[in-house]
């Protein structure tokens, strides 16, 4: 028996919701959240904000056996309220059935599931004082203000989120989606210009921050970080174009994320680029054969999330094994209709939403990556240029660059478009030149086919939020500490004309 | 929410003045309630409701407090429904995150804000339980969409009734109701766009905006080549405009930016009136607007709704300032923009006509999406983007649809003399043409 969590006490909300079930005679998933959170915020050495933050409630999606579905939420969780919110949400289902709506049966289709999830944390909410967490932060950002032109803002934060999922089939499933992040904005001003760069260390819980090895993680990524908001007052523009490129491990996520991840869930198979008819078209050739795609839970990751919110275990999963299209990321509620086995990828924000098909750690694996034992944040560009010199990767004067620190993307799954964005980029050579960021563009199902190689170990603890259908959640990933991708057409550096 | 909001007015005021086990003696406090019930109604792949879409009533109560102690240290925390149930244990919790901040706002006194019109009637029916207009307003776009070749519609509707209340120690007690509605239809994966108010839209306000996708959607199906790369005239809609100048100008307008050296502007720019953009443009801030998304009767510190000038003339005249942000300035609070540039309002002496400045030009770009705005350095105001959805337009013609990557500088597109501000049908805000960085 692990130890108790606080989504345990609902047990007579979930029978009266199993009552409800039976009584209609119509299927459920009911979802409970607790989340409590603390946000720090602290600009220049001085404490700007401590919040604290509390969600509780719960939102029940009622099934018709014919498969029209109605739902309701409040953040008020008793046998009472759910009985009320269970009748709305059958009225509101028997109302699509008036209109002819859109009919799912999916529900009915899957076994129960009873699993319980409890992480353990070293240093969870509420074993530290705050006093303490001011104090670290402080030192933190005080120590980051290296020059007199940086404003340095650290935030802190920490979220102890639990979750209850239940439905009419006997499923009861609690699990736990702790999180933490340490995020330092850097804004570098002189003469009128103006630059900002960000560094940051995510975890689960206030390791990031007790921990010597993990404060000084985060301090090694951010000093580079500080400089190269100072070096890019003075940058100049990279001219737009396609080229031969080195992305880190923090871009590469946005590869695997904006080029393929969104475009491999189920649910939006009927128009996505990969899919035809509907069905997601397995067997496809989308990548170099070097390249896998993975996507699925890792415990102590930013974006754990062992079972979905609709109660079914999250799996591990080969988007694309060996270059080749394997699998989707399905729901419980798409997945059939692509064609693709349930993988247990719904995720919701929160009670209030309904779960989409979504990532969780997606992260992209080269065949036989060139070795590298230093420490990625070791790894300057000068030093980079020596590794790929010594890997014959590149030629001295050849045109290669190198875009370091992910500043998020969005994609058209549907048209095949996506974009991401970095902090800098660096032209590689013995003395390598800082450029403007710009944005980084490319077709879906021919950017992966640039991917020549990886350098260095797996790290895949990039982390980001994912925005999909007004509905927000922790995202992660990463890949070999580099890629080496060839110039393509179907990859596209923004920047000044040529 | 009146009870609600009465009883921990109680159960604070009981506190006032006196030393807690922790040391901290509570000064004062404010809080913002917000009693919320929303109705959603989804449409997606032309089909209503689903896993997805469902139809969902939403009911929460929830808001801010903020608490302030002697020997200026202050709390503020999210607090939700069970905050009474629960006190003893949240103000221990409060009293254990009670920081300094020499710049901790003091409290707004009691007045009354303006009366401005937020609840409208046939909203509130909507959420009496009178569900039928919600799903015919997605059943109709639908209809509509469809006439226009849209193979594939997707929409959203969601009408909400907010109970605010506003109060704090010094007897602020400002409590009122308001009802936004949000209306949104999207075809082909190509083109979304949404009504946004305080209210349901007119029949002609709705038809307009199915009317206005659906053609859309259909313009940007046919594919056109770009003639060439290189600077050329762009123009963006309105709704990529409110995007750009929420990215850049409104957050570099925040008086926490501001403040903090995080902003392209310094407090002095503000202090002197710095000329930054181009001499006619005059950009404000307005939440008086009957029935306005962006329109409320005071902020959730309890600043009065109001029309300010943010940038006047092309000067720089204020940032936007919170109470902690205007002592820390040394300026007067200012409203706040609700839902980002769409509460902001854009005043120029001379706007062209969309349609005959069209004709006007040998070619231009109509930029009606961009992908990965929110990527974007907004300190240096440079732009490198992939306008996904952008129509080639000739003498006059709309050609069709072209993909790009454009980059420029937005400081540059506010103060350019040769940027042109357009009238745009059914938009108070202008769609903006400019020259820009065009490549394929």
């Amino acid at each position: 028996m692990t130890r108790s969590l606080r989504v345990d006490c609902y047990d007579e909300t979930v029978e009266a919701a199993v009552e409800m079930g039976r009584k209609e005679q119509v299927g459920f998933i009911l979802r409970i959240q607790e989340k409590k959170e603390l946000l720090f915020n602290l600009n220049n050495g001085e404490t700007e904000e401590i919040a604290t933050t509390s969600l509780r409630g719960m939102g029940i999606q009622v099934c018709t056996p014919e498969g029209y579905t109605g739902f309701a939420s409040s953040d008020r969780i008793d046998p009472s309220i759910v009985k009320e919110l269970f009748q709305q949400a059958y009225a509101l289902a028997k109302r699509v059935q008036a209109m002819q709506g859109e009919v799912n049966t999916a529900v009915f289709s899957v076994p129960p599931n009873n699993r319980r999830v409890v992480v353990p944390l070293k240093h969870p909410y509420g074993s530290c004082s705050l006093a303490e967490i001011e104090e670290r932060l402080k030192k933190l950002n005080k120590s980051l203000a290296m020059d007199p032109r940086l404003s340095v803002r650290t935030v802190h934060r920490l979220v102890d989120e639990e979750w209850r999922v239940a439905r009419h089939d006997g499923t009861d499933t609690v699990f736990m989606t702790p999180r933490s992040f340490i995020y330092n904005i850097f804004t570098a001003r002189e003469k009128g210009k103006t630059a900002t760069t960000y560094s940051n260390l995510p975890g689960t819980d206030l390791s990031i921050l007790l921990e010597p090895a993990e404060t000084a993680k985060l301090y090694k990524k951010s000093v580079p970080a500080a400089k190269m908001a100072l070096d890019l007052l003075n940058a100049g523009t990279v001219k737009s174009g396609s080229y031969k490129l080195v992305i880190d491990y923090a871009l590469a996520i946005g590869l695997a994320h904006e080029a393929f991840g969104h475009a491999a869930e189920t649910d939006g198979m009927e128009s996505s680029i990969l899919g035809e008819n509907g069905r997601l078209r397995r067997g496809m050739e989308v990548a170099s054969p070097i390249v896998s795609i993975i996507d699925g839970p890792v415990e102590g990751d930013y974006a754990y999330q062992p079972i979905s919110a609709n109660g079914i275990d999250r799996q591990t999963v080969y988007i694309v094994r060996d270059g080749i299209l394997e699998t989707g990321l399905a729901d419980l509620f798409s997945a059939a209709d692509a064609g693709v086995p349930v993988t247990g990828a719904g995720r919701a924000e929160s009670f209030h939403h309904l779960p989409l098909a979504r990532m969780s750690n997606i992260r992209i694996q080269v065949k036989d990556p060139w070795t590298i034992e230093e420490e990625f944040e070791e790894i300057t560009p000068e030093k980079l240029y020596k590794y790929m010199l010594r890997t014959g990767l590149m030629k001295e004067g050849e045109e290669v660059y190198y875009l370091s620190g992910f500043q998020g993307g969005q994609v058209n799954p549907a048209e095949g478009n996506f974009v991401f964005n970095c902090s800098g980029i660096y032209r590689l050579g013995p003395a390598p030149r800082l450029y403007r960021p710009a944005i980084f563009s490319g077709r879906i199902l021919t950017a992966l086919q640039a991917v020549r190689a990886g350098l260095g170990p797996l790290k895949i603890d990039a982390m980001g939020t994912c925005g999909k259908m007004f509905q927000g959640v922790p995202s992660s990933g990463g890949s070999h500490y580099f890629l080496v991708l060839d110039k393509n057409p179907g990859i596209m550096l923004g920047g000044e004309g040529r | 929410m009146s009870v609600f909001g009465e009883q921990l007015q109680e159960r604070l005021n009981m506190l006032l003045g006196k030393r807690l086990s922790s040391g901290l003696t509570l000064t004062g406090w404010r809080f913002d309630l917000h009693e919320m019930e929303h109705l959603e109604v989804g449409l997606k792949n032309n089909k209503i409701g689903g896993p997805y879409t469902a139809p969902g009533l939403k009911q929460e109560s929830s808001g801010e407090i903020c608490l302030h102690w002697a020997g200026e240290k202050y709390t503020i925390a999210r607090i939700e429904r069970r905050v009474l149930e629960e006190f003893q244990a949240n103000l221990e919790l409060w009293e254990k995150t009670a920081y300094i901040d020499p710049y901790g706002p003091g409290l707004v006194k009691p007045y009354e804000p303006p009366a401005v019109l937020l609840a409208h009637e046939d909203a509130m029916a909507i959420l009496n339980g009178e569900f039928t207009p919600a799903f015919s307003f997605l059943a109709e776009g639908l209809e509509t969409m469809a006439g226009y070749g849209t193979t594939k519609v997707d929409g959203r509707v969601k009408i909400s009734r907010d109970r605010r209340l506003v109060a704090n120690s010094e007897g602020l007690w400002v409590s009122y109701e308001q009802t936004p509605v949000e209306i949104y239809l999207a075809g082909d994966d190509l083109f979304g766009e949404v009504f946004a108010e305080k209210r349901l839209p007119s029949p002609e306000e709705f038809s307009g905006l199915a009317t206005y996708t659906g053609r859309t959607v259909k313009e940007l199906k046919k594919k056109a080549v770009l003639p060439r790369e290189g600077e050329m005239p762009i123009i963006f809609t309105p709704r990529v405009f409110e995007a750009f100048l929420e990215h850049y100008l409104l957050s570099n307008l925040s008086g926490r930016l501001v403040a903090n050296r995080q902003s392209a502007f310094g407090a002095q720019d503000f202090q002197e009136a710095k000329k930054v953009f181009r001499g006619d443009l005059t950009i404000s801030v307005d939440g008086t607007r009957p029935y306005r998304y962006s329109s409320y009767r005071c902020t959730g510190e309890g600043v009065p709704t109001g029309r300010v000038d943010l940038v006047r003339e092309g000067r720089l005249i204020t940032p936007v300032l919170t109470l902690k942000y205007a002592k820390k300035l040394g300026m007067e609070p200012t409203p706040i923009p609700v839902a980002g540039a769409q509460g902001l309002m854009i005043d120029l002496p001379h706007r062209e006509s969309f349609q005959d400045f069209l004709g006007e030009l040998e070619d231009c770009l109509i930029v009606y999406s961009v992908l990965g705005l929110h990527t974007q350095d907004y300190s240096a105001g440079k732009f490198s983007l992939a306008a996904d959805q952008s129509l080639l337009v000739q003498k006059g013609r709309i050609q069709g649809k072209v993909e790009t990557v454009i980059a420029g500088d937005f400081w540059q597109v506010l103060a350019g003399e040769d940027t042109v501000f357009l009238d745009y049908p059914r938009e108070e805000t202008p769609a903006v043409c400019f020259k820009a960085h065009v490549a394929q």
